[in-house]
């Protein structure tokens, strides 16, 4: 899951990052109301934490006129606001939760989770591809029963490709997903991921769309069968 | 009881009291008068008959035939003429004329029968003319009177009473709105108070209620907005920590190591906050101003000496032995918190600059202190920079300085300027005569 993350506090931000990336998110961070806008306009997000208390702006109307722009990403409003007033407000404003700091992880990450979920429209968190199973709460994978074990990156692209519903997705899309604003990535990094995806699960389970893009392909054959 | 009731009562009470009595004195002197009036009619007839008789004394004689004593027989005026011997010369119908005898000459009033008369008697040429009137008929032309008196009195006085009942109910409207206004007001409302054409006596106590209601909404207001920033600048280093110990649970080696150094700096934070927030409720317990003073150069080197990103803050002092009369301690807060202020809400360097003495409004010498930021747009005066969040929001920190500079009699302004940051003055008193700048 890629989470951009506006807060101008550094620390409030460092412990968001690390407790996120705990929970299988890629995090990118912005400090301000004007960066906020810049990066959701550079790439695209699965979900935005949004802090109310901005340096150069108020919260409430950059959340506002996103929304008036027709942004249609998650938002999760986090604020020391714990007035019912500012909660309506924030969620009348076009928030799609309110959370108060400060939070639990645990809580904050599987809100962040029934975001990307409800925005996918499944209706629960666990996701079964035929005999693959992906819990993107946990990280947890199960192919054919059998526990596989992926990294960040991976479990992000195959989070994804899943949400995506089989639409195709292109490269710069899976990049955002999985790299957000890091530009340092290697040019074959996204087709490295691929690579390894395909080699742990399954081969076909991203499909190459010449020219346009990568998709997620059918769910894995019944063991034993043939390809 | 309400005004209107009370104004109503005792006004309506003399009123009808005043009107009674003059009724009464009314009635007292009406029936005096006409009973006067009667018994002169009386005398008047009497003094007629013996006209009559004196140009026409063979009337006498002839009494049977004479038609103007006989009647009236029921009603009317009786007459009784009378020899000096006794006897009955002439006598109206109806009259017990024997009665009539042994009346001494002028007014008085006999029980003749059943009937009360009232009597005139004069006496003429040894003859006795007496005229007489019966009670009963004054009484029921009294009782007329009474009639024709009462009914007029009753609808002047009830019309009286109307007209008085429409006057202190129309006078005392612009009050009675008042008071449904107010009774019908919440405590949370603090809304206006509208009297249509309040008169003159109504108009201070509105303007000064609705000044009161305008006073509180603002302190009602800086209270929401102070306990906002309160809250957040609280619960902003408690996240922090909270969050990073949260992670330093689930990590191991240099992460967790990391993951703690940051609680520790969040702890660090809450702790200035704590304090920010000791020293203000001390202030605020404390009341008056002290009277150290401090060497403005002295609180820029303790504001630097500790502030974050103070690589940032660029320092201009065209007047270094400027004396503040405000306590030390309290002048590097206020003027730490107002350059902090302009760090976080600036990408770029800010300006720290001692001006030197300016004279205020009421001629006092204050020594300003600017404090300039660029804001965090990159186009001054775009749409970005004008959004930037209203200075009474900062927080805490700015809520202090407010403080310093009130008890002091200092003052504190802003203004947004054209990098699309803000300018900031701060003026302090200045303890003694200024010297020369340097």
């Amino acid at each position: 899951m890629h989470v951009l993350l506006v807060e101008d506090d550094d620390l409030v931000a460092s412990g968001l990052e690390a407790g996120l990336e705990l929970h299988h998110c890629t995090v990118d961070r912005v400090r301000s109301a004007r960066d906020a806008r810049a990066a959701l306009a550079q790439f695209e997000c699965d979900v935005i934490i949004l802090d109310l208390g901005l340096p150069d702006a108020n919260g409430m109307a950059l959340l506002s006129a996103w929304r008036q722009q027709g942004v249609t990403t998650p938002i999760l409003v986090l604020t020391a606001r714990d007035a019912v007033e500012d909660r309506v407000l924030g969620l009348e404003t076009g928030a799609d939760d309110y959370v108060l700091k400060p939070f639990e992880l645990d809580e904050l990450a599987a809100r962040l989770n029934a975001l990307v979920r409800r925005a996918a429209g499944r209706a629960v968190s666990e996701v079964c591809h035929g005999e693959l199973l992906v819990y993107p709460d946990s990280g947890k994978v199960l192919l054919h029963g059998v526990p596989v074990t992926l990294s960040r990156r991976e479990l992000a692209l195959l989070g994804k490709l899943i949400n995506a519903r089989g639409a195709v997705l292109s490269e710069e899309q899976l990049k955002d997903g999985l790299y957000g604003m890091d530009t340092s990535v290697e040019s074959n990094a996204l087709n490295v991921h691929i690579h390894h995806l395909r080699r742990k699960l399954y081969r076909d389970v991203v499909i190459t769309e010449r020219g346009l893009g990568y998709r997620l392909g059918p769910p894995p054959d019944q063991p034993g069968s043939t390809p | 009881m309400s005004l209107q009731r009370r104004l109503l009562w005792s006004l309506g009470s003399a009123f009808l009291v005043l009107w009674l009595s003059v009724a009464g004195l009314m009635y007292l002197h009406l029936d005096k008068q006409v009973s006067h009036t009667l018994d002169q009619r009386l005398a008047a007839s009497a003094t007629m008959v013996a006209g009559l008789i004196a140009r026409q004394p063979e009337m006498l004689l002839s009494s049977g035939s004479n038609p103007l004593l006989v009647s009236p027989e029921a009603e009317g005026v009786a007459c009784q003429i009378q020899a000096a011997s006794g006897e009955v010369l002439l006598q109206t119908n109806g009259v017990q004329g024997q009665l009539l005898q042994d009346a001494q000459p002028g007014f008085s009033s006999r029980n003749i029968g059943d009937q009360n008369w009232r009597l005139y008697t004069l006496e003429q040429d040894g003859t006795f003319i007496t005229t007489a009137d019966r009670m009963s008929e004054r009484d029921s032309l009294a009782n007329g009177i009474i009639l024709v008196m009462v009914v007029p009195f009753t609808l002047a006085l009830i019309g009286g009473l109307a007209v008085l009942w429409w006057g202190v109910r129309g006078g005392l409207r612009p009050l009675q709105a008042l008071n449904d206004q107010l009774q019908r007001r919440t405590p949370e409302n603090l809304d206006p108070v509208r009297v249509d054409t309040a008169p003159a006596e109504l108009t201070p106590v509105v303007d000064t209620l609705n000044g009161l209601f305008r006073r509180v909404e603002s302190a009602v207001a800086w209270e929401q907005r102070f306990a906002n920033n309160a809250a957040h600048e609280f619960r902003t280093p408690l996240t922090g920590i909270k969050t990073h110990v949260q992670v330093a649970r689930r990590v191991s080696g240099d992460r967790q190591q990391q993951a703690l150094a940051n609680a520790e700096k969040g702890v660090g934070q809450l702790q200035t906050v704590t304090e920010q927030l000791l020293l203000l409720s001390r202030m605020e317990r404390q009341g008056g101003a002290s009277t150290d003073a401090c060497q403005a150069v002295d609180v820029v080197d303790a504001v630097l000496e500790d502030l974050p990103g103070r690589d940032r803050l660029r320092v201009q002092n065209h007047y270094p032995k400027g004396l503040i009369a405000v306590p030390q301690a309290l002048a590097v807060v206020a003027l730490r918190n107002l350059a902090d202020n302009a760090l976080k809400h600036s990408s770029s360097t800010c300006e720290l600059v001692l001006d030197g003495p300016v004279e205020d409004a009421d001629g006092g010498m204050m020594m300003q202190i600017s404090v300039h930021d660029a804001g965090m747009s990159e186009s001054p005066g775009s749409q970005a920079a004008m959004a930037r969040p209203d200075p009474e929001s900062h927080g805490l920190g700015l809520a202090i300085v407010d403080k310093v500079v009130s008890q002091y009699g200092g003052s504190l302004t802003s203004r947004h300027n054209g990098a699309g940051g803000m300018d900031w003055q701060l003026r302090l008193p200045l303890a003694a005569a200024p010297l020369s700048p340097q």
